[in-house]
Formats: structure tokens, sequence, C-alpha cells
């Protein structure tokens, strides 16, 4: 139904052609018509008033008046006259206003009762005005005749000659007519170029009439606003025509309009228009760019065999790579956790055997000695941490680092508030997760396995310290350490203190690296309590 | 040492083509607009109102150094004025024409393409009266008489005018017939070239009236060849007391005669500032008073621009007279 509403393209365009065509035409047509019309009147004004002129000055007129004989001398050639100039009427009238010359003869003798002779008689003028006859109303161009006495000269009578207005209208007629034969043809080629035109314009629209577009381009741009992916699209010259908002926010652009302007200009780092020249479909790149890692494609638009642009969609990989790092955290904390349940199990087989064995001397010793240890722990961990994320932290890199034998000692002196609402929960494990793992790493070599945890919250900033027992970090390493893929441990690693610096200075804190003088390296997070503004 | 003095040279150099300059264009504004012989056409023969009145400007001109140059006037006679300003509006030199309503009317009666537009306006002069002339021994009697006799039978009289049909004479005496009842169409009117052969006609009776401005009938009133029965002005003249007005012979009509001087189209500004400036010294004078009291005119004058408003005026004031009687 709603289809049926909408006009197709073709009569769209091809209505608003000719009816515009129509209309000028019809415009041109009155306005030529108008002026013929007046054209012609004048013209035939000059002719009535011409043509009386040059029957006034005739001699024989003169002398026919004089001898009061105008119907053997004159008329002849009043009549030759009328026929010549297509006038309908001749009138001749001598000073009394009686008619000498007439086309109905039985007017011939009568007196003109019609007083359109004052402008004649008195002042000798010639005057062109309308009046009503009984075959309608007809154009008069009455002139006086002047007769020459010599010494003076004297107006004899008058000399009216008459067209009928339905004459000129008829010759008036016939031109116009002509003009809307040529108008026809003019419609006529308007439609045909109207029809080439909404052909050439379909061409150009895929066969797609203009709502059909129209409604393809706001689904377009909801769907590009609701992907998460950039995406980005050139033209064959390498200028941008789209991109998206996820795009702008990835690649830290302002929210201005970039749409005209050449690729390059915005995104150095990656040539999308090589992609023009070469044609083919680039998957799964890795770019780096404003220091972080973008997973792009590249996919040539090709139109009748030519590349006309490319369409480019990407994705932020150190976001990606900090989830999957989230996501092994949380496993590796149920893994200790699992670790501990089994240490434990192991600790009571142990106490079990103790006891059947009767040695309750030892048992009882073992059991001091356990819950010495673990008192310590928890006092310090749960009276002296109130963080609940740290606890569970903590708690899972405890399991992880008995599991390794590593003694994972966490500084008497540690106190903690709970954080404040802004350090996210992501934010904290990666800090903490990452420097632990990397002082477990650090240490995993190492005879005496020890890292000392510390955290501090008394002041306006919170102190995190990770110390290790390693070998410390070389000088050359030192300058490198938070950049995006240091690492040790081989391809593909060395996210770690990249994530943990870039949390750590959005969060508004530092990061220090120290050797201890043993060997060793101490990581110092300093994280401020208070919202940066 | 030596560059100062080439400086210095070069400084009288340019400050010599300076006051060269400005000295040049010093002698240009001192020069007049008009640098040749002037020719004023008086479209009408000797003795006529325009022939008069260009003689009494060439005199007072002249006579006074109002002007340099030569001044000349040209009678073209021919077709009520039409053959004079047709020549005037072809020349481009100092041409000068004389003009009165006949300008105008000629071009409403369809006798005449030429119109007040055609012209450069300079001046309106001076104002006349029509006067109603019979010869000497004539039965008429009075004017009111005349008018009463016409309104019977309208081809009583033959009526002489000049130079040519709806000029201010006709128009004048057409004017004051319609007011007494007269069918004017019935009119019969005699044209002449000039009122010297209108006065002839009288004499020898070819007509039995004429019709004609004061100053043309004064002359053959004076040699006691003519009677005046009725003036157009509004009250009896001092120096012609015995003339009745055409009031007091029952008809309220008061008729002046105007005459003035234009020139050829596209006159320059300083031609005209240079004609405004001549002719206001003129009608200043005591000449053009005493000439003004010689042909009982009465002063008229208007610059340039205003004759320009006058004019079109006086083409909407005639417009509408003419198409009276058409319409009537």
């Amino acid at each position: 139904m709603n289809k049926l509403k909408k006009i197709p393209l073709q009569t769209k365009i091809l209505g608003l052609i000719s009816t515009l065509i129509l209309l000028i035409i019809i415009l041109l047509a009155s306005i030529f018509a108008y002026l013929q019309s007046v054209d012609t009147r004048n013209q035939v004004k000059q002719l009535a008033l011409q043509s009386a002129k040059t029957i006034s000055l005739m001699p024989e007129l003169r002398e026919a008046i004089e001898k009061k004989d105008l119907e053997a001398h004159f008329r002849p050639i009043a009549e030759q006259v009328k026929d010549q100039v297509n006038a309908a009427n001749i009138i001749i009238e001598n000073r009394e206003e009686i008619i000498y010359s007439h086309a109905n003869p039985s007017q011939i003798g009568k007196k003109n009762v019609d007083h359109t002779n004052y402008h004649a008689l008195i002042f000798g003028g010639s005057n062109n005005f309308e009046a009503e006859r009984e075959q309608g109303s007809v154009l008069i161009g009455k002139v006086p005749i002047i007769a020459d006495y010599g010494e003076y000269t004297r107006v004899i009578g008058t000399v009216s000659v008459e067209f009928l207005e339905r004459d000129i209208y008829q010759n008036i007629y016939s031109r116009i007519k002509t003009i809307v034969i040529a108008s026809l043809i003019v419609l006529l080629l308007g439609i045909i170029g109207g029809i080439f035109l909404t052909k050439s314009i379909r061409k150009d629209t895929m066969g797609l009439e203009p709502h059909e577009i129209s409604s393809l381009y706001r689904e377009r741009s909801a769907i590009l606003l609701s992907v998460k992916e950039g995406i980005i699209a050139i033209d064959q010259n390498g200028l941008l025509t789209l991109i998206n908002h996820s795009a702008k926010s990835m690649l830290n652009l302002k929210d201005e309009d970039f749409i005209g302007q050449h690729v390059n200009h915005v995104l150095q780092n990656i040539k999308i228009d090589d992609v023009l020249q070469t044609g083919k479909t680039i998957h799964n790149v890795e770019v780096l760019i404003n220091e972080k890692v973008f997973i792009f494609n590249l996919i040539p638009i090709i139109e009748n065999e030519h590349v006309v642009g490319v369409v480019s969609s990407f994705r932020d990989k150190t976001e990606l790579k900090k989830l999957i790092d989230t996501i092994s955290e949380v496993r590796d904390y149920s893994e200790g956790l699992r670790a501990q349940t089994h240490e434990y199990a192991n600790k009571l087989y142990l106490l079990s055997g103790l006891l059947q064995l009767e040695r309750y001397e030892d048992a009882f010793e073992f059991i001091q000695k356990e819950s010495a240890i673990h008192q310590h722990r928890n006092r310090i961990l749960f009276n002296q941490i109130h963080d609940a994320n740290v606890q569970a932290i903590l708690l899972g890199k405890l399991g992880k680092a008995s599991e390794k034998k590593i003694i994972l000692e966490i500084d008497a002196d540690s106190y903690a508030d709970p954080l404040p609402s802004h350090i996210e929960v992501t934010d904290i494990i990666t800090i903490i997760g990452n420097l632990i793992d990397n002082a477990f790493d650090a240490v995993a070599h190492q005879k005496e396995k020890k890292v000392t945890f510390s955290i501090t919250g008394i002041g306006n900033d919170i102190i995190i310290e990770v110390t290790d027992n390693g070998k410390g970090i070389s000088e050359d390493v030192l300058h490198s350490l938070f950049s995006l893929g240091s690492s040790s441990k081989g391809k593909n690693r060395g996210y770690g203190l990249f994530n943990v610096k870039r949390i750590v200075e959005s969060l508004g804190g530092t990061i220090e690296v120290n050797n201890e003088k043993n060997g060793g390296a101490i990581f110092t997070v300093y994280l401020p309590k208070k919202v940066l503004e | 040492m030596n560059g100062v003095r080439t400086m210095g040279k070069k400084m009288i150099v340019v400050f010599t083509l300076f006051v060269m300059l400005f000295a040049g264009c010093s002698l240009k504004e001192k020069q007049e607009a008009i640098t040749d012989e002037v020719t004023i056409i008086a479209p009408s023969s000797t003795g006529g109102g325009w022939d008069i009145t260009a003689r009494a400007i060439q005199d007072i001109l002249m006579s006074e150094n109002l002007i340099d140059e030569d001044i000349r006037v040209l009678n073209k006679i021919g077709a009520g004025g039409e053959l004079g300003w047709k020549y005037t509006q072809q020349q481009k030199d100092h041409v000068l024409a004389m003009n009165s309503s006949l300008l105008i009317t000629n071009h409403l009666l369809g006798q005449s393409k030429i119109t007040y537009k055609d012209f450069t306006p300079i001046a309106t002069l001076a104002t006349e009266w029509e006067v109603v002339i019979v010869s000497k021994d004539s039965s008429i009697s009075s004017a009111k008489s005349l008018m009463e006799n016409l309104k019977e039978t309208p081809h009583a009289y033959k009526i002489g005018v000049s130079p040519r049909l709806g000029n201010d004479d006709q128009l004048s005496f057409v004017l004051a017939g319609k007011q007494a009842g007269v069918q004017p169409e019935e009119l019969d009117f005699f044209v002449y070239e000039n009122s010297g052969q209108v006065v002839d006609a009288l004499l020898k009776k070819q007509i039995d009236v004429a019709t004609m401005t004061l100053s043309e009938a004064k002359k053959y009133y004076d040699l006691n060849q003519v009677k005046l029965l009725v003036i157009s002005s509004d009250e009896r003249l001092k120096e012609l007391p015995e003339i009745p007005t055409w009031s007091e012979e029952g008809i309220e009509l008061v008729f002046e005669h105007w005459r003035g001087i234009m020139g050829p189209p596209n006159m320059t500004k300083d031609e005209i500032q240079f004609w405004d400036r001549t002719i206001e010294k003129m009608v200043r004078t005591k000449k053009w008073e005493q000439t003004l009291q010689k042909y009982m005119w009465k002063d008229f004058y208007k610059n340039s621009n205003e004759t320009s408003k006058f004019l079109e005026e006086q083409s909407k004031m005639y417009e509408t007279l003419m198409r009276a009687y058409r319409e009537d």
C-alpha cells in the first residue's frame, strides 16, 4: 500500500518537466500574443491613418467635393483603396458632416450623427478611435481634408478609414496558431528529453527509487552507529566518504567532519589508499596507532572491474588483550584456590596420619605452626587491608605462590581502606596482578624465591609496592620497560606493564621502578585517592 | 651635491608642469560655452510673434553686451512652426528656436511627430493676450453679438487664423464659442501663413473675423485698419482701456499665450548654464521691460529647469482641453 503512494521517479521527473515546459510555453505564448495584438493594433491604426491621409490628399477628392459629385468621380478610387488595404469601410464626409462615400450606399447623402469629427473639423487633427458598427467594433483612422486655396487653407471634410477588429483578431489568431504548433513540438522534445534524463538517473541509482535510497541511507547510518568496530570508507581519490563514531573514538579523533579530507591526513600509519592501486583484500593486519594496536581489515570496492573505493573495519587489539588477560587472571585464581584446597587436604592427611601414629606432640606442633602462619597472614590480610578486591587478588596470588614454592610476603605495615570508587576492579586486578606475576616470573629461577607486597593508603596516595629478589632489571631494558611488546617472555607478550602504566596514568598516578642493592627490583605505584580534575 | 642638483632640476620641471596644467584648467574654465555665432530660429515670417520676440532677444543681448558672439535671426517658415523646429532639432551648433504651445498641440493633433521632449528647454519668456479683430468697417459691433450670431448660424462668418489650426489663437476663440453655446465643429476657419495675410484677407473681405495675439493685431489697430472686439485678459489693459474683456461680453474666459526659447536636444550642462545666466540677465534689462511694454506682453520668465516642468504641465493641460472637444 505504502509503495503505491510513492510516485516513481520517472513519473515525477516527467510530470515536473512537462509542467515546467507547459508553464513556460503558456507564459511566453501569452506574452507573444499580447505583444502581437498590441503591435498589430498599432499597425492597423497607422495604416488607417495613412490610408485616410493619402485619400485626403488626392486632388480628385477636392474636386469631387466641390462638385458635390463623389459617386461618379471618386467612389471607384475609394473602393480600390479599400480593397487594397483590406479595410472594412472608407467614409468621406464634407464640412457639414454629410456622408459622400460609404460602403453601405443607403448611408450616402445622410448626415453623420456620430459626433466623431470635432478633432478633425475644428483643429484639423488626425486621430484614431474605436466605434461600434453593425458588423462589430471597428478601429477608425480619421483625418481632415484640408484644401489649399493659395492664400489660405480650409478644412473641407473628413476621411475615415475603418478596420473591423474581427479581421484584426483573425490575423492575430492565425499567428498564434503557429506559435501553438511550435510550442507543442517543444513540449514533445521536452518529454523525450525527460525520458532520457530519467533513464540516466535510474542508471546512476542502480534502479533504486529515491525513497528506497533514502531508507537505505538511514539504515546504513543506524548500522554504522551501532557497531563497535571502527569503519572507514574512501573513494577512488582517497578522500574519506565515511567514518563512523566508533572509529573516531578509537582513534582519539575529534568529533568533527572528516568527510572529503584525504585519508592520509587523518590516518598516517596505514596507507588505506594503497589498496586503491593493488585492489587486494587485506585481512587482520596489525597497526600501531597512538600506542594502541588495531587489527585492520581492508576491502576494496570493485565496480566494473575498477577499484572505486576501499572500506576498512578495525578493532582495538589492546582492549581485546586486556579482556583476555582479565579472564586468564580469574582463571589463575580458581587454579590457585584449587591448589590451596589440595594443599589443605594434604595437610589434613598429614595430621590424621600423625594422630593415628599417636604422635600427638608432633601433631600439636604442626597445628601450632600452621595456625601461626595463617593467623599472621590473615591478620594483615583481613585486619589491615579492608578492600575486598585487594584481599581476593592477594588470596589468589598467595595460593599461586605457595603452589610455585614462592614466598609471598605481605608487609606487616600494610594498611588500606576500601579503594575509592573511581578505581575499577579491572584496574586494580591489572595493576596488582601484573606486578605480582612479573615478580613471580623474576624469581622463578632463584634459589630462594621471595616476593614482598605492600600497600599503604594512609596519605593522599595509595602506594603499592612489589619487591622481588630476582636479578633486577638491566639498564638497557629499563627505558623501554613500559612500552608495548617489551617482554622477556617472548613474542606476543609484553602487554602487562604497558597496560599497567596506561591504567596508572589514566587514574592520574605514577609508576616507578628501582633495582635493590642485593639484586631484585622494586615496582612502586602511586595512585591518588581523589579523581583528577 | 650632484644628486641634489639633479633633484632640484627635476622638481622645477615637475613644478612647471603643474603650473601649466592648472593654468590650462583655469583658462578652460574662463572660456564660455558659446564660441561661435548664435542662430535664433523664428519659425514664422517677419513680424509674427516669434519673430518679434527673437529679434528683441537679439537686440538686447548684443546691445547690452551680454554675449560676445554675433547673433542672427533666421526665419524658417512653414507647417505651423514644424519646419523651423525640425531644422533646430537637427543642428548641433549654437542654434536656438522660439516656441509656444503649438509645439505641444501640433503633436496632440497628430500633425507632428516632434514633441517638446525632443528639445532642451532654455526659458519661458513672456505671455500675451489673445484678441478678436474685425475690419474697420465691419458690421460686427461686439464680441457678444458675434457669438450670438455664430450660435444661430455657425457658418455665418468666415474666421481667419494663422499659422495653423489648433494654436492658441484658435483655441481661445473655440473656448469662448463653446461657452457661448456655439457648435465649434461647424465654425468655418480659414488658415493663413501669418497674421499679415490674415489682416489682408480681413481687409479684402475674404474673411469676416480673425483671432490673433495682441502684439500681432496691435500694429494694424494702430494703423487704424482693424477693430479689436475683445481681449482675453482678466481686466482691461491700461494701454488699451477701450478694449473690453471676454467676461464683460458675458463669457468667462481668460487666456494667456506664452512664448519661450529652446535648444536642440543633448545640449551640454555648460551651455544650459550659460543660457540660464544670459537670459536671466536679459529679462532684467530696461530694454526688455520696454519691449514687454511695447508689445503689451507680460513677464513670464522661467529658467531651464522651471520651463521643463511648465512644459510638462502644459502638455497635460492641452491634452485634456483637446480631448474634451472630441468626447463631447
